[in-house]
């Protein structure tokens, strides 16, 4: 009996451990992940820089990409970094998660990003995510800002703020005063209850960066509703020109 | 959709996600906490605390100000990230926009959303396709059901809920779901019904309270062809138990071809003119097409809603209903009777998401008939201890035995298709008489089979398909109207399925697909009209299983009970 339940115990020791060590990654289903050091490589530049301004991947010694040396990119974010560079099984992940309704696949980086995460960004009050559209958070049922921002509230600890919203933009425009008509040529988006977010610093969460325009917009709306200082963070971004093949 | 807990005075507190369309509403002081939350989270936070509180279906809440506000504080200490004590106000709800604001909350639009949204059950998206089908927009469309909300006709529920500790999808009943990091805690979505569109608890479903608008009218009817002696002694059954008795459910067996839609179509004729909303519900897409004409042609003024998946979502009007039975899910206490043909079908049997669908939409005093003509021996039983009706039809309408199949024993090779002489013999005998069906067990068969069959017999018309198949929907229309002498198929044309003068083959009567309630619901397909009464039907396999000589027993088992209850004219 004894000698059957050890030997039960130590298969499924075994076996556990056997699991752990074939732990896939996340982005190529091949290799040991969460990501194989193949992927990390390719996506994750982990020795290139970030953008200063948009978070784009950039040569290790540049402080900002050409496009916001000619200052196409945000101006109000404090410093923004974007995780990876936008393509391939990267892209095909972000994708899967929007386009598939698969939010739970973000638990599978759940421990890279958080620790890429720490390592680069400054302390602050708290995280925010970019909020979605409601007729768009209809279509989709989540916004994916919010989960990656709730994934690193709960592993980090920070708090997680409310308080920014995407205003309806389908209200018509006539009926609307002349503040709210600014607001909604400006950008959608407000902060209802200005007391919130007074003197906090933020994280500004989105999965996506492009041209950076919507980090930009709310990042305006906050500090022109008291936040301190807003720091932009997103799972991907392009990367500077001549970055790529240089590598290939 | 984000919902604002709410306080209206002298009326109390809601979850609201419109405070501007509460005030317009009550004519009242509205006040709201600016932090829009899903509707799921805003239950977990709140109910606990002041549920005794609470009148949960209206969302009332009978209690001071002073008194919720300490109530709050105390609750919030727990959510301390999300909502700051002491960070937190009241807000006044703005006023509905506009001059007037009764445009708004009912322009002709909204007339046009009333009728179509009766008796359903939506998520926020397909509230938004419902809006573009009746020419107005979302944000609208999702006021003027707030409206309704109000009015009590309606209510919003998370589409996922939290029920004690456990989350559950409120539109198919799963409880398996996919977790997820959200704010106050995990989020879910549900995959088991993914296939009607993304469900999480971030999102609501809109759920009617009005069931499908029901007024007693003269029904058009007629019923074409006319019932025979036996279809009308049963079809007599079936109004008595619908129109007479107190009983819930009740089981209609009849043979395959035996014509028990149509058995069913007095009593669905007798409770629209009384006012009743009448579903009939299958598991397929095919049997919904071939059902369709059939019900059009019995019912020709009625207006009759038909929702299938190759029928593109549109929202339609009338209290008579047919629909595959996941479309069912989108209804709620909307049918006064409910006909659930082929009970025993995939995917409804042993389909916990539809069982559940299906008592959502039946009305509070509603009643079921399942059809079927194989029932399992379990449903027997179940209907027994139950203390169900039992109905049974085993003739066909032309009085005629069901025929017999053969068995040809002969081991057919996917990998190499081939027939040997004497099943070649076999088939040319089958299409010398009429159109033939092939049933092979598995999709990979079809297109080497007919590959084969075409060189082999160049002078006939064949043609395959299967489920996934993107033309399927034009072949079985072509294989109706004769246009193949051989058709290789999966098991999608096993049910259901009229097609005159037609033979069938099962090869590979052996696969373990192949049970023997499908075997029987092949051999059905064969002489099922009146022209044709006759047909031949071969199961062709290496071994006799059990589940041929089941099928071949069944069928003569009907055979003699017809004959026994003299429904036969020869056997």
């Amino acid at each position: 009996m004894v000698m059957a339940a050890l030997r039960f115990h130590l298969k499924e020791g075994l076996h556990s451990f056997w699991l752990e060590k074939e732990l896939l990654c996340a982005l190529c289903g091949k290799k040991t992940g969460p990501i194989c050091l193949n992927c990390e490589e390719k996506y994750f530049f982990p020795e290139a820089g970030r953008c200063f301004s948009c978070g784009k991947i950039t040569f290790p010694e540049a402080k900002y990409c050409s496009d916001c040396l000619a200052n196409k990119g945000p101006q109000s974010l404090a410093r923004v970094w974007a995780w990876g560079y936008y393509s391939g099984a990267w892209k095909e992940f972000i994708r899967d998660i929007k386009f598939k309704s698969r939010p739970r696949r973000l638990a599978e980086i759940r421990q890279p990003l958080s620790n890429w995460v720490l390592r680069h960004l400054p302390v602050v009050d708290g995280i925010m995510a970019v909020p979605m559209h409601s007729d768009r958070l209809a279509e989709r049922g989540f916004n994916q800002a919010e989960v990656i921002a709730s994934l690193l509230h709960w592993e980090l600890g920070l708090p997680l703020l409310q308080g920014l919203e995407r205003q309806a933009a389908t209200r018509p425009q006539v009926e609307l005063s002349r503040r709210d008509r600014l607001l909604n040529l400006k950008g959608a988006f407000i902060v209802p209850d200005i007391r919130r977010l007074t003197g906090l610093s933020v994280w500004l969460v989105d999965d996506v960066i492009t041209t950076g325009a919507t980090l930009e917009a709310c990042a305006q709306v906050l500090l022109e509703n008291g936040v301190s200082k807003v720091f932009g963070l997103s799972l991907a971004a392009g990367a500077e020109k001549g970055l790529v093949p240089s590598r290939e | 959709m984000h919902f604002f807990l709410t306080m209206i005075e002298q009326i109390g507190l809601r979850f609201s996600p419109f405070p501007e369309v509460d005030k317009f509403f009550y004519k009242k002081e509205t006040e709201y906490l600016p932090t829009g939350l899903s509707l799921s989270l805003l239950e977990k936070i709140f109910y606990k605390n002041i549920s005794e509180n609470l009148d949960y279906s209206t969302g009332l809440l009978k209690m001071s100000k002073p008194e919720l506000q300490a109530k709050l504080e105390e609750r919030l200490k727990g959510w301390g990230d999300l909502l700051p004590a002491g960070s937190w106000h009241w807000q006044q709800a703005e006023t509905w926009p506009g001059r007037a604001a009764s445009e708004y909350a009912s322009p002709p639009e909204s007339r046009e959303f009333d009728s179509c949204i009766r008796g359903r059950q939506l998520t926020d998206k397909e509230l938004g396709r419902l809006a573009v089908q009746i020419g107005s927009d979302l944000q609208s469309v999702l006021r003027w059901a707030q409206v309704r909300v109000l009015k009590g006709w309606g209510e919003w529920i998370p589409g996922i809920r939290l029920e004690g500790q456990k989350w559950r999808c409120q539109r198919c009943g799963e409880t398996e779901l996919e977790e997820w990091p959200g704010i106050g805690g995990n989020m879910v979505t549900c995959r088991s019904c993914s296939s009607l569109g993304v469900n999480s608890s971030q999102q609501v479903l809109y759920r009617d309270k009005q069931g499908l608008e029901r007024k007693s009218e003269t029904v058009s009817f007629c019923l074409q062809p006319a019932l025979t002696s036996a279809q009308e002694e049963v079809s007599s059954q079936v109004l008595e138990f619908v129109g007479q008795t107190e009983e819930k459910e009740a089981l209609l067996w009849a043979a395959c071809g035996a014509g028990k839609t149509e058995v069913c179509f007095p009593s669905a004729a007798w409770a629209l003119e009384n006012g009743k909303s009448v579903l009939f519900a299958a598991p397929r897409q095919d049997v919904i097409t071939d059902v369709a004409p059939r019900l059009q042609r019995n019912f020709p003024e009625q207006q009759i809603q038909i929702l299938a998946g190759m029928i593109p979502l549109k929202y339609q009007k009338g209290n008579l209903v047919l629909a595959t039975t996941h479309q069912i899910l989108r209804f709620y206490q909307a049918f006064d009777l409910i006909f659930l043909d082929e009970m025993d079908a995939f995917p409804y049997q042993g389909n916990r998401m539809l069982e559940w669908g299906l008592q959502q939409a039946l009305s509070p005093e509603g009643k079921i008939v399942y059809l079927t003509a194989t029932p399992s021996e379990e449903g027997l039983r179940k209907n027994k201890h139950a203390g169900r009706n039992l109905f049974r039809l085993p003739a066909r309408h032309h009085r005629y035995p069901l025929p017999v199949p053969q068995w040809l024993k002969f081991t057919y090779r996917p990998q190499k298709p081939g027939l040997n002489r004497k099943m070649e013999k076999q088939l040319r005998e089958a299409v010398a008489r009429g159109i033939t069906l092939i049933f092979v067990p598995q999709i990979s068969w079809v297109g080497p089979l007919v590959q084969y069959l075409e060189l082999k017999f160049s002078n006939w018309r064949i043609a395959g398909s299967y489920s996934s198949d993107p033309d399927r929907k034009q072949k079985i229309e072509d294989l109706r109207q004769g246009k193949y002498s051989l058709f290789v198929c999966t098991s999608i044309l096993e049910r259901g399925v009229t097609i005159p003068n037609v033979q069938v083959v099962v090869l590979a009567a052996d696969h373990p697909v192949f049970e023997k309630r499908s075997l029987i619901q092949m051999a059905g397909r064969a002489g099922r009209t009146k022209e044709y009464p006759d047909g031949l039907i071969l199961l062709v396999s290496a071994r006799k299983t059990a589940a041929v000589t089941g099928a071949v027993n069944w069928i003569r088992e009907q055979n003699y009970y017809a004959a026994s209850l003299g429904l036969l004219d020869l056997l």
